[in-house]
């Protein structure tokens, strides 16, 4: 009997430890990451939704109102919200407490970790090819030195060369690691980290010259990203050399006069988002952008050029829809599906417009016009070209042409604050609004962002900016 | 080994005669006590044993005659002086070589004495004893007990205990009387003792049957008829399948309800799970759920675990024959469920199907049932009736021509370009148009409006489309037990016609069963079931939605012929489809449809399985038990090249190029059908060994059982897509289709700019995929022990340990032991209280104890592979960070239970307390985005269900015989309490919260939180209450969080159920009432503001909306009055949520049962009739202002009536 029983345990022992063998099983569908060709589905990341949504960015700069929101109700409304923050640049208000979570900070640190690092600390070990090894991880470095640049201009201080190395900045997460909190650095040492990047993928002279699909890093984007991180530095010889290099890879621009062909009521503007040509790298909230947009008066009134192709000789904005969403007069909305704007990438339009500044900045400015009117023929009707003889009155064109030529998007943000941080050209930015206006000093905290509450009460070194 | 040993004992096996099986075992058994060898070996030795008595039985030459014996041996071997005295007296001898061999030789001296004398003489001195059955001499070793108890020869005896109706009845006691030795009868009511005298006198009692004495006389196998205690009440001692075991009810210290076939059968019902309601309590059925005491999880599968004869299985619940259900226990505590372990949290469900159970008879039951089900109701939308619309969108569209609603600018233009690109038209909107247009007259305009009032559509369409539900069900059952083989088969088929027409649901159930009694040492069981289900429903959901077109449409034209309208997607007033030669018409007619375009389903699902029961020694059986699972289905939706499915793919998916008057079109789909398939496959296995241990020394029973079982399930499939499908052609177009063409139309036809073709239709046009292909193990090793003492105290004890694959998790975390104790009472034996005559039975019950549930996520950095939906390139995704410390779920249960019988066994019932305390419940924590993550889903929040249960029967008339007046009522009820204990708050955003997005501490899992209404504003606009007390128009942001309200529990925190059963002569009476409540639900419609009709029917809320002069209501104003709702806090407004308790009448049933005379000429036993009505009108509602049915929270469950037949042969 007691052997038997004996018996039965150890039968029931030997069964344990099988019951752990027998339960390690691989999933079938899921990427162990292991091999080049899984780090290349990695790389096939969607740059769309909403992490990709500037609202908040065009709104703090007058491009648009609020996104299919009632504005005199915002605004009116005892309750604060951060649409009505915004739209009234109440300075006083604690936005932190309003910002429980943020699609961008959480969007765009997620393809940093999970796409970037993790292809970067797997590829020197992963099976496969080599040159695909190597193209990947110039990519990695590329997108994880644009989300850093797009981050640290809306949650930091523009950069200054006289302030940086003690302005806050954000983290530079170039590990994988859940169990520590990431440093936030300063904006010089995010600055530093971005170039070294930058460096680090033009090193390796992996990337293609035309990557596969625009929602791939090539040599084009690249260069893109450096002249942009370079201005902001303030170093317009640097960027010059940058966007010509990238010039060389792409300088098809989008063209609006084929347009005027038909009659003004078959006149549907179209861009097909992945595949446009003007394409650096294709990134957007939805694929309809700048639909449902509501450019402001000031916009209307002030940027907007006569004769502008789409604003004076189209249908794209609908007036009735206008006073639907945002219940302001004579305010239209952008009503366009089958444009599919780029609004959180980069096109050739940014490196006409890049170039053109740092020719300005640099004494060119005849030349610098001349980039400038390459945009202007292809939207303006009747066109003339604009002449401008100083530099001042160079940027003062420039300013409001790529206004237009950005409107909705995170180069307008980034642009203004730029300039009103340098304060050689600086941008006012102040909104009418039924009588009542509201404007935003050069030199507001409302230029930096919170950090959210869904990140701050996580990771205690991080402090806000502003 | 096992089975190789199986199939060598097969053969001799099938050559023994009962008789000398019994001999063989009851040697084998004695001697197998006193040997120290492992089981396996035992079998061997069993197998060698039973070859050489066959051998030797065989060889041993009969002789006849009788004569004194005399012998004369010095130091000869055994065997020789047996030789001798089976020459002189013709006795066969029986023994084995073995014993024979440690016996050694013998000196033996007899003269002229009986044959008695002569064995004893022979065997004086040595360890050996013998027996002499008819004309054969077993030799065989001294038992200890052999040794104390003199003469004559103990036997084993074997029986049945039958009714008057020749029904086996279980859990009977049979005592021998003067000792103390006792067994009770199993599920088959057979019983089997060892050892007794040939003269005892066998002593049978049960709460169901009259006590009876019955004296062996030497017989070792007898059926015997108990006669039924005229009782309605359920028994107390009847076993408890716990799919592991099978435990008397006194035995058992854990909350078990067992429901027994006579229970089950009282109802009709076309799921097992409808007739579980109000039988169990603390088993809530509740809008499409299944829970047993609560939920206990968030995130983990809340599926309640189902265990059919023995093994869990992957297939439905519903899937089971209703007919062929012998009993459901529910295991509710811990010390019944946590030998389940960590699939255990949510209760377990244990089916045990019909077994051929009379002996040496064959029977036939047949079934049949009708259940015609009403039509269904559609008030609870609560729309406009025809005429109120008509009249609403008059008011309206007058303005909108008129220029009154100042968000239409240019109402004649707007309206024009909403024509021609397809914007849809209400007829009543045209009729204006024209008026303002000056096409027609006023008094053309009003003939119009007053025809259309004529229309109703819904009721048309209840009248041609919608058919009353029928549901046949039919169930054919053969079972024959012969005694050592039985066999089951069992047919069921099923048609429903599904309550619309030209679609069914069909389902032909089929399960052979059967075992075999190799020997006293195994029985073998072993199973098929297959299910083959093939269904056909409707693809468009125009076509099945009464409510896709205005409510004054109608089905018909005036002449009777079928009318043709649009759908949303386009009006009737544009033309261009049905005027140019290579498109499609885009007209559209609910019939038509209803007749062209289908989803078939065919499913077949199969289970196999072999249990093997061997019996090595006393009280001992080792279970090995495997079963196989295989579940496919197929679908495929056909939709005809002339359905609208297939016209508008054709005429959305044609370009169009040149200029008017001049155009070209191009098909980019291939003319014809389309058939999208889906295949998945399902195989499943469970294996496990298991050894029960089950035997009492005196007062000092143990009932034990150790094993280990793996465990596999697995899914994978495929879908595609054929287009320019013929389905008699069998001809089909796929391969000239340019897919990446269709998919760069994102958006646009070439009438309509802004159509969203891409998100519509590319789906549809091109399902290829796969269904993932998902394999999950789960392996555990589990024991239990019951210690009894003296029949009155039981102790029990569980321990298990489960492994999954939790993938990338620690190997520490993936095995976790859980474990019970529990311990029971039955104080009613105790000499105190068997004083009290009212006290028939009653036992107290404890227990506690840990079962486990778990969440299939990888622990492990991995990415899974989805699709880029900009570049439609194949991609992966990071999903959830590593997190190799995740472990099981673990729930802790206390149960505190009392049952009794009082009041010479009138009243019964149960009494049951019970907490329930999840810890380690997958939750979401959130981490720093930076890491990448938002959250990590660890096992880091807790919850605990507090609750009582109870059950109570009272015999009101107890009949003075079987066919008297009897009244029995039962009142079941159960109520739970929810909360989370521990959990983090994922957000301060009122939004979320009141969606549902998170948890709060101190609320129930599912909780409704709402804003707090605060009426409407001046301009009829609905504001909510912000965190201050303010009102506001405006959304509320996260500093308003305060300002969401908890508005109750949507989960009922009380149910009872109230059953009455009356019989006379044949005839019997149920009523069965339910009462759910304590919980609350989103009662009343969203009233959305319309600022104009749309295509469709409108909810009549909209009569009531505010207008200036009408301020009293909670309406936004419409039309005019028309503002744009801001956000979607009305979704989850206050003001919307309403109790939702009730009472309903579940079902009347009355049944007749046909005389025997007259069933008997029937050739038949028994034959029962019944009519059942379902779901009566309500009896009674909390909420008397709302139209949704707070059971389901919308239409109530119609009405039906059961009709039927059934016999048994």
């Amino acid at each position: 009997m007691k052997k038997l029983l004996n018996f039965l345990a150890i039968v029931f022992i030997i069964s344990l430890t099988g019951c752990a063998k027998y339960t390690d099983i691989t999933p079938k569908g899921q990427n162990l990451l292991n091999r080049v060709g899984d780090l290349d589905l990695l790389m096939n990341v969607d740059y769309s939704g909403s992490a990709f949504n500037f609202n908040k960015e065009t709104l703090l700069i007058d491009d648009n109102y609020l996104y299919a929101v009632n504005v005199p109700n915002t605004i009116s409304s005892n309750v604060l919200t951060l649409d009505k923050v915004f739209l009234t640049y109440n300075e006083s208000a604690d936005r932190a407490a309003l910002t429980p979570t943020d699609a961008q900070y959480e969007g765009f640190y997620k393809i940093i970790s999970t796409v970037s690092n993790i292809i970067l600390a797997n590829a020197d070990n992963a099976s496969g090819d080599l040159s695909l090894k190597k193209q990947l991880k110039a990519e990695a470095y590329i997108i994880r030195a644009y989300l850093h640049y797009l981050l640290v201009n809306i949650y930091a201080k523009a950069y200054d060369p006289a302030t940086a190395a003690t302005d806050g900045g954000i983290p530079y997460v170039k590990d994988i690691n859940f169990e520590k909190a990431n440093a936030k650095l300063t904006v010089k040492e995010v600055y530093d980290n971005i170039l070294s990047d930058l460096e680090s993928s033009m090193a390796l002279n992996a990337l293609p010259d035309q990557p596969k699909n625009s929602m791939r890093a090539g040599k084009g984007f690249a260069y893109a990203v450096k002249t942009k991180v370079l201005m902001s530095m303030r170093d317009y010889s640097g960027a010059l050399n940058a966007v010509n290099t990238a010039l060389t890879f792409n300088s098809t621009i989008e063209d609006h006069r084929t347009l005027l062909s038909v009659p003004k009521a078959s006149r549907v503007l179209s861009r097909n988002g992945l595949n446009a040509s003007d394409n650096l790298f294709y990134s957007y909230y939805n694929n309809y952008d700048p639909t449902i947009y509501a450019p402001t008066y000031e916009i209307l009134n002030n940027y907007y050029e006569p004769g502008n192709i789409i604003k004076d000789s189209t249908n794209v904005y609908n007036y009735g829809f206008g006073f639907f969403f945002v219940g302001l007069a004579n305010i239209p909305v952008w009503y366009q599906v089958t444009y599919q704007g780029n609004s959180a990438g980069m096109t050739t339009s940014d490196l006409i417009m890049m170039k053109a500044e740092c020719l300005i900045r640099t004494n060119k400015v005849n030349e610098g016009m001349d980039e400038i009117n390459k945009i202007r023929i292809r939207r303006i009707a009747p066109y003339s070209p604009l002449v401008a003889s100083t530099e001042a009155q160079a940027m003062a064109y420039l300013q409001k042409v790529s206004r237009i030529e950005f409107l909705f998007t995170w180069r307008n943000f980034v642009d203004l604050k730029r300039w009103n941080k340098e304060g050689i050209y600086p941008v006012a930015v102040a909104r009418t609004i039924n009588g009542t206006t509201y404007s935003l000093p050069a030199n507001s905290k409302l230029w930096v962002f919170p950090f959210p509450q869904s990140a701050t009460q996580f990771n205690e070194n991080l402090t806000q900016n502003y | 080994m096992l089975l190789k040993a199986l199939c060598k004992s097969y053969p001799l096996g099938k050559l023994f005669t009962t008789k000398t099986l019994l001999i063989m075992r009851w040697g084998s058994v004695s001697k197998r006590t006193e040997s120290h060898r492992t089981s396996s070996k035992k079998i061997i030795l069993a197998m060698k044993l039973t070859a050489i008595i066959l051998l030797s039985a065989c060889l041993t030459a009969s002789a006849n005659g009788y004569s004194q014996i005399t012998l004369s041996e010095k130091n000869a071997p055994l065997q020789k002086v047996f030789k001798e005295i089976q020459k002189q007296t013709g006795y066969n001898f029986f023994y084995t070589y073995e014993l024979m061999q440690q016996a050694g030789p013998v000196t033996v001296k007899v003269n002229n004495v009986s044959l008695e004398k002569a064995l004893e003489m022979s065997l004086s001195g040595k360890e050996l004893t013998y027996e002499i059955i008819s004309k054969t001499v077993v030799i065989k070793e001294k038992s200890k007990e052999s040794v104390k108890e003199e003469l004559p020869p103990p036997i084993d005896v074997k029986g049945q205990v039958v009714n008057e109706k020749g029904e086996p009845v279980s859990g009977v006691t049979v005592t021998v009387k003067g000792k103390k030795i006792a067994t009770a009868t199993n599920d088959n009511g057979e019983f089997e003792i060892k050892g007794i005298d040939q003269n005892a006198i066998l002593v049978f009692t049960s709460v169901n049957i009259e006590t009876f004495e019955t004296k062996l006389n030497g017989r070792s196998d007898i059926a015997v008829i108990a006669k039924t205690k005229v009782t309605g009440l359920d028994d107390v001692f009847v076993t408890v399948n716990t799919g592991y075991q099978k435990i008397n009810r006194q035995n058992v210290t854990g909350s078990v309800v067992t429901v027994g076939s006579k229970e089950l059968e009282k109802r009709n019902a076309v799921n097992i799970m409808q007739n579980l309601e109000g039988a169990v309590p603390g088993l809530v059925q509740y809008r499409g759920t299944t829970t047993i005491r609560g939920v206990s999880t968030l995130q983990a599968n809340t599926a309640v675990l189902v265990v059919v004869d023995g093994l869990p299985i992957e297939g439905s619940i519903a899937d089971l024959n209703p007919y062929d259900i012998e009993s459901i226990s529910v295991l509710k505590d811990a010390a019944a469920a946590s030998i389940y372990g960590a699939r255990a949290s949510n209760g377990v469900i244990v089916v045990t199907t019909k077994r051929a159970k009379e002996r040496g008879k064959t029977v036939v039951e047949v079934s049949g049932n009708l259940t015609l089900i009403n039509k269904r109701n559609y008030d609870y939308l609560d729309y406009m009736t025809p005429s109120q619309q008509v009249d609403w969108e008059s008011e309206i569209y007058n303005l909108y021509f008129s220029g009154g609603l100042s968000f239409i600018s240019n109402p004649i233009t707007t309206f024009e370009s909403n024509i021609s690109t397809g914007v849809d038209i209400s007829p009543v909107q045209y009729g204006y148009y024209q008026f303002y247009k000056g096409q027609i007259t006023k008094a053309q305009l009003d003939a119009s409006l007053a025809d259309y009032k004529k229309n109703d559509f819904l009721n048309q369409f209840r009248e041609n489309a919608v058919l009353n539900q029928q549901l046949q069900q039919y169930n054919l059952a053969l079972r024959v037990n012969n005694g050592r083989f039985q066999n089951s088969f069992v047919v069921n088929y099923t048609t429903d016609n599904s309550g619309i027409i030209n679609a069914y649901d069909k389902k032909l159930n089929l399960f052979y069963k059967g075992s075999y009694n190799v020997g006293n040492w195994l029985d073998i069981d072993y199973g098929v079931n297959s299910i083959v289900g093939k269904a056909r429903s409707h693809n468009n959901a125009f076509a099945t939605d009464p409510f896709s077109v205005p409510s004054y449409y109608s089905l018909f034209n005036s002449d009777g012929s079928r009318a043709s309208y649009s759908t949303i997607r386009f009006n009737i007033y544009n033309t261009i489809l049905e005027t140019t030669p290579s498109l499609f018409s885009a007209k559209f007619n609910h019939l038509d449809e209803l007749g062209r375009d289908f989803i078939n389903t065919s499913i077949f699902n199969s289970r196999y399985y072999v249990n093997l029961n061997f019996k090595p020694m006393k009280g001992l059986t080792i279970n090995p038990m495997f079963q196989y699972e295989d579940m496919r289905r197929d679908v495929s939706a056909y939709s005809e090249a002339e359905s609208y499915t297939m016209r508008w793919l054709n005429d959305v998916y044609t370009t169009r190029t040149g200029s008017p008057g001049n155009y070209t079109y191009t098909k980019l789909l291939p003319v014809g059908g389309k058939l999208n398939t889906s295949h998945s496959r399902s195989p499943n296995y469970t294996a496990r060994v298991q050894a029960n241990y089950n035997r009492e020394f005196g007062e000092h029973g143990f009932i034990a059982l150790a094993g280990t079982e793996f465990r596999q399930t697995n899914i994978y499939g495929q879908n595609g897509t054929l287009l320019g499908y013929d389905d008699q052609l069998q001809t089909q177009g796929t391969n000239n289709v340019n897919y990446g063409n269709l998919f760069n139309i994102n958006r646009g036809t070439f009438w309509n700019p802004n159509y969203n073709t891409r998100t519509r239709h590319f789906a549809e046009i091109s399902n290829f995929g796969l269904i993932r292909d998902e394999l999950h193990r789960f392996a555990s090793g589990y024991a239990n022990l019951t210690y009894t003492y003296q029949k009155k105290y039981n102790l029990f004890g569980s321990v298990r340990k489960d492994y999954a694959d939790l993938f990338g998790g620690d190997e520490k975390y993936r095995g976790r032991p859980l474990w019970s104790v529990g311990a029971s009472w039955i104080a009613s034996s105790e000499n105190f209280l068997k004083q009290f005559n009212s006290i028939n039975y009653l036992k107290l019950r404890a227990s506690y104890g840990l079962t486990g549930n778990i969440r299939n996520v990888t622990a492990l950095l991995a990415a899974t592979t989805g699709i880029n939906n900009t570049t439609q390139l194949p991609n992966a995704t990071v999903i959830n960070p590593p997190n190799p410390q995740l472990r099981w779920e673990k729930t802790a249960t206390t149960n505190i239970g009392i049952d009794f019988t009082m009041f010479n066994n009138r009243l019964s019932g149960t009494i049951d307390w019970y907490r329930r305390k999840g810890t380690d419940l997958f939750s979401l924590k959130r981490l720093d985005p930076s890491s990448g993550f938002t959250s990590l889903t660890i096992n880091n929040a807790s919850m605990v269900n507090n609750g009582f249960e109870f059950n109570l029967g009272y015999e009101w008339v107890k009949p003075t015989s079987i066919d008297g007046f009897q009244w029995s009522s039962s009142l079941l009820g159960a109520v739970n309490n929810n909360k989370i204990t521990d959990v983090d708050e994922l957000t301060r955003n009122p939004y979320t919260l009141a969606s549902g997005g998170s948890y709060k501490v101190g609320y129930p899992v599912r909780s409704i939180y709402s804003f707090q209404f605060a009426g409407l504003n001046t301009s009829g606009v609905p504001q909510w209450f912000d965190a201050m007390g303010n009102k506001t128009i405006a959304a509320l942001g996260p500093n308003d969080a305060d300002a969401i309200v908890f508005s109750g529990d949507s989960d009922p925190k009380v149910n009872l159920s109230f059953n009455n059963d009356l019989s006379f002569k044949g005839f019997s009476l149920s009523i069965f009432a339910v009462y759910y409540g304590g919980n609350y639900y989103r009662a009343r419609p969203v009233p959305r503001s319309y600022p104009y009709a749309g295509y469709g029917p409108l909810p009549s809320y909209l009569l009531n909306s505010w207008t200036p002069t009408k301020t009293d209501t909670d309406i936004p104003g419409s039309g005019q009055y028309y503002m744009p709702a801001m956000h979607n806090q009305y979704d989850f407004s206050d003001n919307l949520v309403r109790q939702a308790d009730f009472i309903k009448v579940r079902n009347i049933v009355l049944g007749y049962d046909l005389p025997q005379s007259v069933a008997s000429k029937l050739k038949s036993t028994r034959i029962r009739l019944r009519l059942q009505v379902n779901n009566p009108k309500s009896l009674w509602t909390k909420q008397t202002d709302v139209y949704t049915d707070p059971e389901t929270g919308g239409a109530q469950i119609p009405t039906s009536f059961v009709f039927g037949l059934n016999a048994n042969f």
